[in-house]
């Protein structure tokens, strides 16, 4: 608690020293034409940046944040016809006027943005050192910069090419370059090293697309940067949890408003604006207690935005005058909140309850079904063992791909030596970062890919399992409609021509689609309903294993806790096993019967889901765990270096070493089994946390 | 967002990620050229906003898929029907030599006192209708090929697309004429020559797109499903083929019309009487100075059959790119 | 990288040799009895069958591709049967005329295509005028950009001169090239005399590539520009003109380099159209001689040499994009 008590200290002491904000906007509207209309992106945003602190902007997908992020570097959306108006300060110069050379200067000399996707973000065709050198900034310093964002051997990174460097790594490069400003002539006196650098820096989800682990790194060097530098930095996320580990301030953005401002500590705990409570319940946590409760309703039409408070259609406390009018932000005691009816009860994270008796359940969506209200038990490890016949057994599964050529030739292990078993109607989740393997194991587990030695059976017999992928709508063919996609599995399956209709209708019901749905191609769908086609169009062959590999990933968070709550319905309704791939450990915590984590294409601790998460023993699992972002403010302290590698020469020893705290010898010269032979079971010499056998 | 997984660096054959056009690969080439990239386009400025809505606009590719279709059947129809409703003919002598357009006859006369008007008339349908007929044989021929490629992999493969890029990577229209006046100047034979050299094109952007549609999600899901072989080929592979070449189709009616014109004015079209715009072009410069409209009158004709034929290529690649 | 070029040539040597192929068999079925056509059709048949035997037209093909392939790598295309001149040495005397022309309108498709491209890609009423013009002018057949041209520069305004290559040069050496060959020559006016035939031909060979490169440069410009390092170029305060050229322009180049190889390459085979009807006296005009009197060793012979150059052009192009992506070297 103390890292948040200090921004908390610094975040008022900077009020009551009265220093100018670095940035501040005031009353912004932006707006733009599409073919379709006008999306209001912003309808009247004021936000104030002070001096050396980190403000995140969280909101959901069409929220506007990306939008005053952009404002703010002074980059508004280029399209035909975009109205700005208001005013966007940085340094005192209005970054939204006509004076483009002056946005310029202050983009070269004061800001630094980092984007989301560091692939697309870097030129291919420019090293590295020139386009850190781009703004002005001379070797030494871009080495410096390199250096500060954790990039090792930076002299060398200077001459390669963006596409020679990891993902995490390009990240790093991104930061070094917002780091890399045109500090020149300006800087003289003591205080030179501690002014260089930019005055704020826009990050724009800067850590969506990086694994876990690599994303609690940059996180926490944000918090670095900050404190070394003593730059403002504005946070954009649509994750409460980052939001939460390194912030001194959240804004809450929604349908183009601010909902609530305030400090982390009080935010988080205290809620004030009822989406800000709608958000911290419908997140999914590791920490497993609560049952997340999605937010009702869909999100905001920015092509039509509404008379009064964008979230009142899915407000539960909504009331006549919440539909009439908008209601402004108003500041008190350093919190601002722009609500008729605040929520005036702190919510309990770790139960999602709110206290006062007032909180109805939320409103279903159209074509949608009511939510159950109360968790489902969860058929307990007591079950699992009574179970005996598996949907899924693998035995010592190996595949290796070999890639490149001539002289670049070289075999990747991708999954080695792999054996577990799915029980009937059980729920076992793989959880791994990126070049674990898992993908490979999927493929390997429906069939699909036959592994170089050992064996997948499908003991329960019946169909075989099927697949739901991450991007469900590029799962769906385009061109056919839902139905029929549905009907030509049934057909594939055998089913008579008379029954085919109401069976597919029937299964699009169960997953809670209509009529309506079911004539449409897939890209006239949202994306909750892609998903839910694809799981219907997965049951047509009547399996019994669902393999899901990363369903809710690409999925807002609310729409998320729908789709595993109608997995987890399925399972009950009809005995559906389920296999599930995900490198998010929270969705691994509210689904899985069972937990099992992959490293490098093995298998390095698998447990039923409790004790993995109260009590983790590999060193792997620990750091994974300690990287995932909470909703507790300033927990954030990672463990795990390094970025996940690719498993091409694998050594004779632990796979796990080269990120490992805790290895010894023996870790270098054996490979550590996994044992014992039934879960928990984990591989590893050394078992750093094994608690004392009483 | 997705982490990017092993897999993506195992897939030998997703060519069409880190491919860039080299000058026998003009499939890219072409595809950015004409098809502007607007669905990419609008997919990033979609997510740069954090929109779910498509920058492109519904409304506006219906109006070009409307466009396209009225001016493509609208050309057929007319030069299809005026000729014989009109009851034109290519060597009627109508009037004497070298009259001057308005005059008598609309476009004037010329060497032969035959009505150019009517010439260019019959002119404009044997170019739409050869055109036609050439791309017809070309989307075929290649289409087949390229799906035979697409589908086999291995081998065949590689057989078929080192021969495709071997004849892509020869001047087409030097080899039709080459072709021609070996076999001997006519128009089947030129369309036959031309056809021979237009087919590598769609061959490969039809195993392109069957290979990168192979790899795509929703055929790995339709596999999984258990569906039969050809039932994924046919039912979830190859439509999606279609559009592709129907935009590298559409743009090519123009091109295709303009080569064998070029071919036809150096005399390898039909012979003598036969009205064929190119030729007529050829003929009527003897004259350039004393008597224009012989020679302008095709070439403009050509000229606006050509831009006819592009429009709709444009207003097509608009409509089913999206 | 060294790799890719090694592959580039070997495929290049290969194409080469299917053209060889086609040619020959192209050759091979030519309708005309070429020992006929070249010593009359009153030869006795024996004689004829003498002349057959003694070329070897009725040996087995590999035979004959053998000795075609043998012949081919000497030099020697055979002789045409409108001159009687090898044809080798026509082609020879013609060719100088054809790459000059062939250069300044490969200058104006690249200049003009660059304009069109950069103009045209930024966002604006002006681009989508200058689409519709850029579908217009694509469509143009280059015999009546060439009669246009004429009738509207000579004979309406007396600007340029009507055809040929000068009004005053005949013959031109050491290099052939008019426009070196005045300026080594010291004489200005010659030069001038060059460049005024010179500019209508050009422009009407040039146009139709010209469209075409730059269609393709401003599509894929347009494409570059959603990029998302763009917005990281501009985030970092870096000027607008900058963006384009360093950012923008070498990343989108690439399919616009394959476009202008491919449309280099057409140039060349446009350059027969524009030759005949500005009488320019190159090997277009002379192939377009030999097809109206069936001289297929000429025709044959012109089609061979402009294949080879086409090939050629287009390898350099290939080498060019490797060397402007680092993306395709590994």
């Amino acid at each position: 608690m103390s890292a948040t008590s200090s921004s908390d200290a610094r975040a008022s002491t900077r009020a009551a020293t009265d220093m100018p904000p670095v940035a501040s906007v005031e009353d912004l509207h932006v707006s733009f034409r599409v073919d379709d209309g006008t999306v209001h992106a912003l309808r009247g945003v004021d936000l104030q940046i002070a001096q050396g602190e980190i403000v995140a902007l969280v909101g959901e997908s069409g929220s506007g944040k990306s939008v005053l992020g952009s404002c703010l570097l002074g980059m508004p959306p280029r399209s035909s016809e975009t109205t700005v108006s208001g005013r966007v300060e940085v340094a005192g110069v209005d970054m939204v006027d006509d004076d483009d050379r002056a946005h310029r200067r202050v983009r070269q000399e004061l800001l630094g943005a980092v984007f989301q996707d560091p692939l697309s973000s870097l030129n291919p065709t420019m090293r590295i050192g020139r386009q850190l050198t781009e703004r002005g900034a001379d070797i030494e310093r871009a080495t410096t910069a390199l250096r500060d964002a954790g990039v090792p051997e930076p002299e060398r990174r200077m001459k390669q090419w963006p596409h020679e460097l990891s993902g995490g790594l390009r990240q790093r490069v991104m930061i070094a370059m917002a780091l890399a400003t045109d500090g020149g002539a300006e800087a003289a006196g003591p205080d030179a090293e501690k002014n260089d650098g930019p005055l704020l820096i826009v990050a724009d989800e800067p850590t969506t697309a990086l694994d876990v682990s690599v994303q609690a790194q940059i996180v926490a060097m944000f918090d670095r940067l900050r404190r070394e530098h003593d730059c403002s930095i504005l946070l954009v996320t649509h994750d409460l949890g980052v939001a939460a580990a390194v912030a001194d301030r959240i804004a809450v953005l929604y349908a183009g408003r601010i909902c609530e401002i305030g400090p982390t500590s009080a935010v988080l705990s205290n809620p004030l604006h009822p989406y800000t409570v709608g958000l911290l319940r419908s997140r999914l946590s590791i920490d497993g207690s609560a049952r997340p409760v999605p937010i009702g309703g869909s999100p905001p039409d920015p092509l039509h935005p509404l008379r009064g408070c964008g979230f009142a259609p899915r407000c539960a406390s909504a009331e006549a005058d919440c539909v009439e009018v908008l209601p402004d932000p108003m500041t008190e005691q350093g919190r601002t909140i722009a609500c008729f009816h605040p929520s005036t009860v702190p919510v309990d994270l770790r139960t999602n309850a709110v206290a006062s008796t007032g909180m109805p359940t939320p409103l279903p969506k159209d074509g949608e079904r009511t939510p159950r209200s109360d968790p489902p038990g969860r058929p307990g490890q007591i079950g699992h063992l009574a179970r005996p016949v598996s949907a899924l057994r693998l035995e010592a599964v190996s595949k290796g791909f070999d890639v490149g050529r001539g002289s670049g030739r070289n075999r990747l292990h991708a999954v080695s030596d792999v054996t577990f078993d799915v029980p009937a109607g059980g729920a076992t989740v793989l959880v791994g970062e990126s070049g674990c393997g898992k993908t490979t194991l999927l493929r390997m587990a429906t069939g699909i890919l036959t592994p170089d030695s050992g064996s997948v059976h499908w003991p329960s017999g019946g169909h075989p399992p099927q697949l739901v992928f991450q991007d469900a709508g590029a799962s769906l063919t385009p061109w056919l409609t839902v139905r029929r996609q549905v009907v030509e599995r049934l057909t594939a399956s055998g089913v008579p021509r008379a029954e085919r209709n109401d069976r597919a209708m029937d299964l699009l019901t169960k997953v809670g689609l209509d009529l309506r749905a079911a004539r449409c191609r897939p890209k006239e769908l949202s994306g909750g309903q892609r998903q839910r086609a694809a799981i219907a169009r997965a049951l047509a062959n009547d399996p019994t294993l669902l393999i899901c590999d990363e369903p809710v990933s690409a999925l807002d968070a609310s729409l998320a806790v729908r789709v595993l709550d109608l997995l987890e319905e399925l399972r009950e309704t009809l005995g559906l096993a389920i296999l599930l791939v995900t490198h998010d450990l929270a969705v691994a915590r509210r689904i899985g019967d069972e937990v099992a984590v992959m490293y490098l294409g093995r298998i390095v601790e698998r447990a039923p889901t409790d004790e993995v998460f109260d009590n983790p023993q590999h060193p792997y699992t620990r750091g994974l765990l300690d990287a995932s972002p909470t909703a507790e403010p300033g927990r954030l302290a990672p463990t795990l270096i390094g970025e996940p590698p690719t498993p091409f020469d694998i050594g004779r020893g632990c796979s796990f070493l080269s990120r490992c705290s805790f290895s010894t010898e023996q870790c270098e010269t054996e490979r550590p089994e996994l044992i014992p032979v039934t879960a928990p079971q984990v591989a590893c010499h050394v078992r750093p946390f094994a608690a004392v056998e009483v | 967002m997705n982490p990017p997984d092993m897999q993506v660096a195992v897939e030998p054959e997703a060519g069409l990620g880190g491919e860039l056009p080299t000058a026998g690969s003009l499939q890219a080439a072409r595809h950015v050229a004409d098809g502007e990239g607007m669905a990419e386009d609008a997919a990033r400025r979609r997510r740069r906003f954090g929109l779910g809505r498509r920058a492109g606009g519904r409304r506006r590719s219906g109006r070009s898929g409307r466009v396209a279709v009225w001016l493509l059947v609208g050309i057929t129809l007319v030069l299809l029907l005026l000729p014989a409703v009109l009851q034109l003919s290519e060597s009627d002598i109508a009037s004497t030599p070298f009259e001057e357009p308005l005059s008598e006859q609309l476009l004037g006369t010329d060497s032969q006192g035959r009505d150019v008007a009517a010439r260019m008339l019959i002119g404009m349908r044997t170019s739409w209708f050869a055109a036609l007929g050439v791309i017809s044989v070309g989307v075929a021929v290649g289409g087949a090929i390229g799906l035979v490629a697409g589908f086999s992999g291995g081998i065949v493969d590689t057989l078929l697309m080192r021969l495709t890029d071997a004849a892509l990577a020869l001047p087409g229209p030097l080899v039709a004429l080459a072709v021609v006046a070996a076999l001997g100047p006519s128009l089947r034979n030129t369309l036959i020559a031309v056809a021979l050299t237009w087919w590598p094109w769609y061959a490969r952007i039809v195993r392109s797109q069957v290979r990168s549609l192979m790899h795509r999600p929703h055929v790995e899901a339709a596999r999984v499903g258990g569906l039969s072989r050809p039932r994924i080929a046919f039912v979830h592979v190859v439509p999606g083929t279609l559009s592709a070449v129907l935009v590298a189709a559409s743009l090519d009616v123009g091109s295709v019309i303009l080569v064998l014109a070029g071919l036809s004015f150096l005399g390898l079209g039909s012979p003598a009487p036969a009205a064929e715009l190119g030729a007529m072009t050829a003929q009527g410069l003897t004259y350039l100075f004393n008597a224009p409209w012989v020679a302008v009158a095709p070439a403009a004709g050509l000229f606006v059959l050509a831009v006819l034929a592009n429009i709709a290529g444009d207003a097509a690649t608009d409509a089913l790119e999206r | 990288m060294l790799r890719r070029i090694a592959v580039r040539l070997a495929s290049l040597v290969g194409v080469l040799l299917l053209l060889t192929v086609i040619v020959f068999l192209i050759q091979q079925t030519l309708p005309s009895d070429p020992v006929k056509s070249f010593y009359g059709r009153n030869t006795s048949p024996e004689v004829l069958a003498e002349k057959r035997e003694e070329i070897g037209l009725d040996d087995p093909i590999v035979e004959q591709y053998t000795r075609f392939m043998e012949r081919l790598v000497q030099g020697d295309l055979g002789t045409s049967l409108r001159t009687r001149q090898p044809v080798r040495s026509d082609i020879g005397s013609f060719l100088p005329a054809t790459i000059e022309l062939a250069a300044a309108a490969a200058v104006v498709a690249v200049v003009f295509g660059g304009l069109i491209g950069i103009l045209g890609s930024r966002p604006g009423r002006g681009s989508s005028a200058m689409r519709s013009s850029s579908i217009a002018l694509a469509a143009v057949p280059t015999f009546l950009a060439g009669i246009l041209g004429i009738l509207v520069f000579y004979r309406w305004l007396g600007w340029l001169p009507a055809g040929q290559r000068s009004s005053e040069v005949s013959a031109s050496a050491p290099t052939g090239f008019l426009m070196i060959d005045t300026i080594l020559g010291g004489d200005p006016r010659g030069l001038g005399d060059a460049a005024l035939h010179l500019i209508m031909p050009a422009i009407a060979l040039g146009i139709g590539p010209a469209v075409a490169i730059g269609r393709t440069l401003r599509a894929s410009l347009r494409e570059t520009y959603s990029e998302e390092y763009i917005r990281t170029a501009r985030a970092k305060g870096v000027a607008e003109s900058t963006v384009i050229r360093r950012h923008a322009l070498r990343n989108a180049v690439n399919p616009a380099l394959a476009m202008a190889g491919l449309q280099l390459g057409l140039v060349l085979a446009g350059a027969v159209v524009v030759e005949v009807v500005f009488s320019w006296p190159g090997i277009g005009l002379y192939l377009s001689q030999g097809i109206a009197s069936s001289d297929f060793p000429a025709v044959i012979g012109v089609v061979f040499v402009l294949g080879i150059m086409y090939v050629l052009v287009n390898a350099a192009v290939d080498t060019v994009q490797l060397l402007i992506d680092p993306r395709l070297r590994t």
